[in-house]
């Protein structure tokens, strides 16, 4: 290996650890019913100290999931839907797609049953 | 760097991607029609690069065997200073709601992060314009993947020398 895969690997390893806790995919989920927020904003969604939330606002950055921009004297938060986009386009792709999008299709035909 | 109001925010979309390749190629990937018809929905889009120049994407042969058409987007370069930062109006005409929506803003930005890694912010701002809004962000189930398709596409194109072409 080269170190051509050391970026995409370095950021698919954040992408995952990212998404492997349920306040920052609630704080994605959050981000993509009403984008571009405050952490104030966001704070006020969870029942966690502001430290607890910067921290995982944090760790949702560095893996790019979510884009700071400066507004003024604002800091908003924008959900970027590439990382998993880069995501599904080398992995879920490649291997399951059909499978995947088979079972989701399932899925969605239950809970509309439901 | 326009300010993005508090009212704004639900209609603005930023998209963020890392390229391993220097930010001239990404310009010019963006930029130049040769390149820029090869990724994504494969329209090329040409660019008079200075401010009050012209914009547009040309249907793909696709689109126009469809009877879309010839001009798909149109609109005006705000801003170039190439290779850093590209903004421009955008007006799409994929249909009549669409057309009859107002211009929206398209801001490229290209920082060189490490010697050859390019990251690329693509801020597209489309107050009072929803089909517009729906159609970019990748929501609409008939117009493809939206930003993060094409920018992923983009990605592909310039560190393999292909689209992802399915």
């Amino acid at each position: 290996m080269d170190d051509d895969r050391g970026l995409d690997d370095g950021l698919d390893d954040k992408v995952f650890k990212a998404l492997a806790d349920p306040t920052r995919r609630f704080l994605l989920d959050l981000l993509f019913t009403r984008d571009g927020r405050t952490q104030s904003e966001l704070e006020s969604e969870l029942e966690m100290t502001r430290f607890g939330v910067a921290k995982h606002l944090k760790v949702l950055e560095e893996a790019g999931l979510v884009v700071p921009r400066r507004n003024g004297r604002e800091k908003l938060h924008f959900l970027n839907a590439v990382p998993i986009r880069l995501i599904h386009d080398r992995w879920i792709d490649k291997y399951t797609e059909r499978q995947v999008s088979a079972l989701a299709d399932l899925k969605a035909e239950l809970e509309e049953q439901a | 760097m326009t300010a993005i109001s508090g009212s704004t925010t639900t209609t603005t979309l930023v998209n963020q991607v890392f390229i391993k390749a220097d930010p001239r190629k990404v310009w010019d990937a963006i930029t130049d029609p040769k390149w820029n018809e090869r990724y994504g929905y494969k329209c090329p889009s040409e660019f008079d690069l200075r401010p009050g120049g012209a914009f547009r994407t040309l249907a793909s042969q696709a689109m126009r065997d469809h009877g879309g058409p010839e001009v798909i987007i149109d609109g005006e370069v705000v801003e170039a200073d190439p290779p850093r930062r590209l903004v421009q109006t955008w007006r799409a005409y994929f249909s009549p709601e669409m057309a009859a929506e107002p211009a929206t803003r398209l801001t490229y930005e290209i920082d060189e992060i490490a010697p050859g890694v390019s990251k690329l912010t693509v801020t597209h701002e489309l107050e009072g314009a929803p089909n517009a809004l729906f159609t970019v962000s990748g929501e609409h189930p008939d117009a493809g993947g939206g930003w993060a398709w094409i920018l992923s596409d983009l990605k592909t194109f310039l560190e393999t020398g292909e689209s992802i072409e399915r």
